[in-house]
């Protein structure tokens, strides 16, 4: 199973918000506990809306939690230089 | 993934032992069907509420899918070795209990189901990409398997056709239509282990 381009701090946040368990976490944003599981182990992906409903619960940005992990595409970093 | 693979199998198995029996020693043997997929309904809850307090338990909708596993594969080996004997008719009261037998296991079926239910059986995004990946495997398989009867159905010589009554190919086809849900339920369960095996050195 390949791993997703796409890190998280979720385990760290979760930790700063009170020590939140992943199943409040889960219960907060929808999901099941597993998801939460997946997500923290760099296994899968969430869609944007998911991204976006955690960041809520944290008070942050999708960007403060999930940062790209992988190569840039060329076209991305001609554009970024 | 072998957990997944063998438990498919000991599954046929019991419903192609159960249809052998009913066969060749005219016993009813739908009751034995009922019972195990009972006490392995209740086996599994118990065992996942256990693996719960670990926090290792499956989530609701692959819990369903277990549960689909288990019936579609008893289901599917029962079937199967009663078509593999023509010859024998299936209708309700025409002196087997084969009929009957699949109907008791179908009835046990919907029983054991409610003994899943209370858990939350609401698939989420990640339920879904695993849901999609099986529904393709299912699609697939079924496409594959009337391809198969169509061409036997159309070019076979007619003495290999002569068993396939009406009845013969309508039971002939609900057996294809449960083998695509077994490919789905086996290929959905086969993403979640490997899943969770990529998660065995993840962190809790």
């Amino acid at each position: 199973m390949t791993a997703p381009p796409i890190g998280n701090h979720l385990r760290r946040m979760r930790f700063d918000h009170g020590q939140m368990t992943q199943q409040t976490l889960a219960q907060a944003v929808g999901v099941t506990r597993q998801t939460i599981v997946a997500l923290e182990t760099g296994r899968y992906a969430p869609s944007l809306e998911l991204a976006m409903r955690l960041a809520g619960v944290f008070g942050c940005g999708v960007d403060d939690l999930f940062f790209w992990n992988g190569t840039q595409p060329e076209s991305a970093t001609r554009k970024n230089q | 993934m072998l957990k997944v693979i063998g438990f498919s199998a000991a599954a046929l198995g019991l419903g192609w032992v159960l249809a052998w029996i009913s066969i060749n020693y005219g016993v009813s043997t739908g009751w034995i069907g009922a019972a195990v997929l009972l006490g392995w309904a209740v086996a599994a809850r118990l065992r996942w509420e256990r693996l719960k307090q670990h926090g290792a338990d499956p989530s609701g909708p692959e819990r369903v899918v277990w549960h689909r596993l288990a019936s579609a594969a008893i289901g599917c080996g029962h079937m199967l070795t009663s078509l593999a004997h023509p010859s024998i008719d299936l209708h309700v009261g025409s002196g087997n209990s084969l009929a009957t037998d699949s109907w008791t296991i179908l009835a046990a079926i919907v029983v054991s189901a409610l003994v899943f239910h209370g858990g939350d059986r609401e698939r989420d995004e990640r339920d879904r990409g695993f849901a999609a990946a099986g529904l393709r495997v299912s699609y697939t398989t079924l496409i594959v398997e009337l391809l198969i009867l169509l061409f036997f159905l159309g070019f076979a010589p007619p003495d290999l056709r002569a068993p396939f009554s009406h009845f013969f190919i309508a039971n002939l086809l609900i057996a294809l239509i449960v083998i695509s849900a077994l490919a789905q339920y086996l290929a959905q369960l086969i993403a979640y282990a490997r899943d969770a095996q990529a998660a065995a050195g993840g962190e809790q």
